[in-house]
């Protein structure tokens, strides 16, 4: 990982919350109540823009790298349609023992401004 | 709101991986290639960490709804293999997630309305 990315953007964007893309994830999840839950699931911030502006924006070594953590604070589901404004950024890169430590957040935001979801995520790399 | 331990239904499967990957765009190889999860320690690919978690909300959804649950923030603790047949059991302030060995993979706090 690199130490000099913290505070770098990965990806801020308007996207639209596909039908396909939840139906996609219900799919995967494959439970009565996984269409709900897509709703609430449907995106992995760090992964928005593709595995590998993750990997050049963080400096991650994949090879060594683990997802240690990841929250989810809703407000409330996302909707089919409706349109969002996402923002993933680096918010801290810093050494701990044999471990560097990558903590990425993501905020998506609705057409009025308001927050609908925000996610945090750490990924461990040993050095 | 008081969590039941509850069984995800069906164990985690390659083609599940494989689903998850293309719905979120996470293409990561050591999720898909076994030869790449080798060479980084792994016995196999593994299940994409959020796919542990969306499993896990999904028996939350299930019990109190997707409109109740508020948050929920997790460590995960061990990697989850295809076959591994996962279940939640509630513990103070959230859940654990463990695999069928009893190995606790996902600590979570949950808050719900």
């Amino acid at each position: 990982m690199d130490l000099n990315s913290k505070g770098r953007t990965i990806i801020e964007r308007e996207m639209r919350v596909e039908e396909t893309k939840l139906g996609e994830l219900a799919s995967a999840i494959g439970t009565e109540t996984g269409a709900q839950t897509a709703s609430l699931a449907l995106y992995f911030g760090p992964t928005i823009a593709g595995e590998k502006m993750l990997v050049e924006r963080l400096g991650l070594d994949l090879s060594k790298a683990l997802l240690g953590g990841q929250s989810y604070a809703w407000e409330r589901p996302f909707r089919a349609g409706e349109t969002l404004r996402v923002r993933v950024s680096v918010e801290d890169v810093y050494e701990k023992g044999p471990m560097i430590f990558g903590i990425v957040a993501a905020e998506f935001r609705d057409a009025d401004g308001a927050v609908v979801q925000t996610q945090r995520t750490t990924f461990l790399e040993r050095k | 709101m008081a969590i039941r331990e509850e069984k995800v239904p069906a164990p985690v499967s390659r083609v599940q991986i494989a689903r998850y990957a293309g719905a979120v765009g996470d293409f990561n190889p050591i999720h898909l290639d076994d030869e790449f999860a080798r060479a980084a320690g792994m016995p196999s690919v593994i299940a994409h960490g959020p796919l542990t978690l969306t499993l896990a909300i999904d028996r939350l959804v299930a019990q109190c709804g997707a409109d109740a649950l508020r948050s929920f923030d997790a460590r995960l603790k061990a990697p989850v293999f295809p076959k591994d047949h996962l279940s939640i059991a509630p513990v103070e302030g959230g859940i654990e997630v463990k695999n069928q060995e009893g190995k606790t993979v996902v600590a979570a706090t949950v808050k719900t309305v």
